[in-house]
């Protein structure tokens, strides 16, 4: 599955705006609420020139808007601190060199966010604070003086609710008149100094004394969610649910938009005069789109459902609890996010790993995320449990689910290898905010949903489609001579086992490949029609299905007929292609193989070097070979077919 | 007033730091656990919940045996 890179040409589309707002904060003080709400749709995902790290970037109004990583310090060795310091010292690009600083406190943890105001206003540029959670911090009986508190911060203060939206009105004004700090700062070099500066701004600009009553319901809740037993059973439902919530409510749309491709696929055939141009449109394109953007449902419910579990501060505590768990293996508890979202696709799973603070584990998270069973993955599991398991739904179920433990216990067992060789060391000792749990925002939700979709979507439109269009022509050409007179779909030679002319499929590239490499592939029982599958499954994994359908004939669209077809094709020697013990050696390679250019580049560039991506790709085909091998060989002496 | 370290609190203690110390400290400092600060804790265990002001935080045992506290009595 494909997820989109965040483009590199920020704000390329807002013309003209008057200055450039960052918005610098901690994390978890409302910052991206913020920024959804001043931007809402006038916003994208872009990557913060010569790092890994992506900000949102939006308009609001007449200014361009970048909401910048989150960071507690300015000043610590973090990517995202890195990359607020260079942003607000002018050192990356100009499109990321703010003109104004909006800075988001907290008016819950006041103490914590004034620190970071210090080191915020030493770079000297104009600048406002908004300070967030003000109704929250006021039912709980901490009262601030946003005009005392303004004057020792020498710029303006706006007091707001981002979630509610109140006090955001005035923040538009404030900007247009934003000033550089004018009051005496204390130097960010002495913490002593910094500590009792602090103290004073907030004995000055709080009623005394300044005590925030406790969040009973984070107690509370905390007691089950925290549970080192109670924790890990709620964390499962709330999993299972996940899973659940996403395989139901996806088939409708998944089905939709299968139909849609179909008809938009027919409709070309019969407007088309029949040649390359028809096949490579019909067959290549449409067919090739289809078998990608159907998984976008899945992936726009895995995001909003994510967003909506972050947002409420649950996710936080699913890190800790999982923490335990993954540790044993070599990972921290924040590399369950990562290895969550890899079940939608590893490629923004990947580009989350970036909320794993230390590189090693972020690298042990990276190379084996694509063990996890991704929802490219998921027709293949289909096509070859089916053809296993026809008339067993209940052991098709358990074969199913195995499919996605067995993806699991690859990616915690090669974790588990990795940091006793090549990333040696245990996984960084945790430390993780626990946020106050909160309703949940609908909206922000919908729009992290848009944003990934839009990403995904313009992959699909590009990477993918140019692979799909390459794939195509290799399995066209060389044309056969004195073949049927069209492209591929209509062979029906693999089904004439004594036929002596090579079919087109046989005689094109793909074919000659196939053929050339089939004997790595002989002992896992494969012939060479399920090579050339295969190899055009490196791609991308869903290719698999379309690549079968285009090799036993007629036309690709995933429909029943086409799996059936799949399902009781012919070798050349008039055997079933395939078998139990083929399926089982195939369904056991998809599980495990690195099947995934775009996964690849992802690795390469988060990962920081193509070193990597090679090593990732040899572990996984090795042990997928491997594995294929031996499950080729246990279904054979269990009795096979 | 005798110091220890923040792991060997037991839950619902409260202690006041006096010292962080280890190559995450200026995090710690950061994300509230500075000098003279007062922390609740609210479950042990690897790792555990600690509270400072209104900032929760989930550390492991590697963290918590870095900060030096003063307990209440």
């Amino acid at each position: 599955m494909n997820q989109g890179e965040p483009s590199n040409h920020a704000g390329q589309d807002l013309d003209g705006p008057v200055r450039t707002v960052a918005l610098v904060g901690q994390p978890n003080v409302g910052k991206t609420t913020l920024f959804n709400r001043l931007c809402g749709l006038r916003s994208h995902t872009a990557n913060i020139p010569g790092s890994t790290v992506e900000a949102q970037v939006g308009r609001w109004g007449t200014s361009r808007v970048i909401d910048l990583p989150g960071t507690y310090a300015i000043t610590l060795k973090q990517p995202e601190a890195t990359v607020v310091r260079e942003c607000l010292s002018g050192q990356r690009s100009d499109a990321f060199t703010p003109t104004v600083v909006l800075l988001v406190l907290d008016a819950t943890s006041l103490q914590r966010g004034l620190h970071l105001a210090i080191e915020t206003l030493a770079f000297g540029l104009p600048c406002v604070v908004a300070l967030n959670r003000v109704d929250t911090a006021r039912k709980r009986g901490f009262e601030i003086d946003e005009r005392r508190l303004a004057s020792w911060l020498g710029c303006e203060v706006v007091s707001i609710s981002a979630r509610s939206g109140h006090g955001v009105n005035h923040l538009q004004p404030a900007i247009a008149g934003a000033r550089v700090c004018d009051a005496p700062l204390p130097n960010t070099d002495d913490p002593g100094v910094c500590d009792d500066w602090v103290d004073g701004v907030i004995r000055e600009s709080t009623p005394r004394p300044p005590v925030l009553a406790a969040d009973h319901l984070s107690d509370r809740l905390d007691i089950a969610f925290t549970h080192p037993f109670l924790g890990v059973l709620v964390f499962g439902l709330v999993m299972a649910g996940l899973f659940w919530t996403i395989f139901a409510f996806a088939a409708v749309p998944m089905d939709l938009i299968d139909t849609i491709f179909g008809h938009v696929g027919g409709w070309l055939a019969s407007i088309l005069p029949a040649g390359d141009l028809r096949d490579l449109i019909v067959d290549g394109i449409v067919g090739g789109l289809a078998g990608t953007v159907v998984f976008l449902p899945q992936i726009l419910l895995l995001f909003f459902l994510i967003a909506l579990l972050e947002d409420t501060g649950y996710l936080a505590r699913a890190a800790f609890v999982m923490d335990r768990v993954l540790r044993h293996f070599g990972l921290p508890g924040q590399a369950f996010v990562p290895m969550l979202s890899a079940h939608a696709c590893a490629i923004p799973a990947i580009m989350s790993t970036r909320l794993v603070p230390d590189r090693r584990d972020r690298l042990a998270v990276i190379l084996t995320a694509p063990f996890l069973s991704c929802s490219a993955r998921l027709p293949v599991y289909v096509l070859l449990i089916g053809v296993m398991f026809a008339d067993q739904p209940v052991i098709a179920g358990v074969v199913f689910a195995g499919s996605y433990a067995l993806g699991i216990i690859a990616a915690l067992g090669s974790a588990f290898l990795a940091r006793r060789t090549i990333l040696p060391g245990t996984a960084r000792p945790m430390v993780i905010e626990l946020p106050d749990y909160q309703w949940p925002s609908i909206t922000a939700a919908l729009l992290t949903c848009w944003d990934r979709g839009w990403l995904f979507l313009r992959k699909a439109g590009t990477v993918i489609l140019g692979m799909v269009v390459v794939l195509w022509w290799l399995s066209a050409y060389p044309k056969a001579p004195e073949a049927a007179p069209t492209a591929p779909t209509a062979i029906a030679a693999t089904v004439a086992p004594e036929s002596v002319a090579p079919s087109p499929m046989e005689y094109s590239f793909a074919g000659r490949i196939g053929k050339a490499v089939q004997p790595v592939f002989d002992p896992l029982g494969w012939d060479w029609q399920l090579t050339v599958g295969v190899m055009t499954s490196f791609a991308a994994r869903e290719v698999f299905v379309s690549t079968m359908a285009v090799l036993v004939g007629g036309g690709d669209q995933e429909d029943h007929a086409v799996l059936d077809r799949i399902a009781h094709a012919k070798r050349d020697n008039g055997q079933p292609m395939l078998t139990t013990e083929t399926s089982a050696s195939l369904l056991i390679f998809f599980v495990l193989a690195m099947q995934c250019l775009p996964t690849l580049a992802v690795t390469a560039r988060e990962a920081g070097g193509w070193k990597w991506a090679a090593i990732q790709f040899g572990w996984m085909t090795a042990l997928a070979w491997g594995g294929a091998w031996i499950a080729f060989r246990v279904v054979i002496a269990a009795g096979g077919t | 007033m005798s110091t220890t370290t923040l792991d060997t609190l037991t839950p619902g203690d409260t202690a006041t730091i006096a010292a962080t110390a280890g190559d995450d400290a200026p995090l710690l400092r950061a994300m509230g656990l500075r000098e003279g600060m007062d922390v609740t804790v609210k479950r042990t265990g690897e790792p555990c919940i600690v509270e400072a002001g209104n900032t929760r935080l989930g550390l492991a045992r590697a963290m918590t045996g870095d900060i030096e506290v003063i307990p209440h009595t």
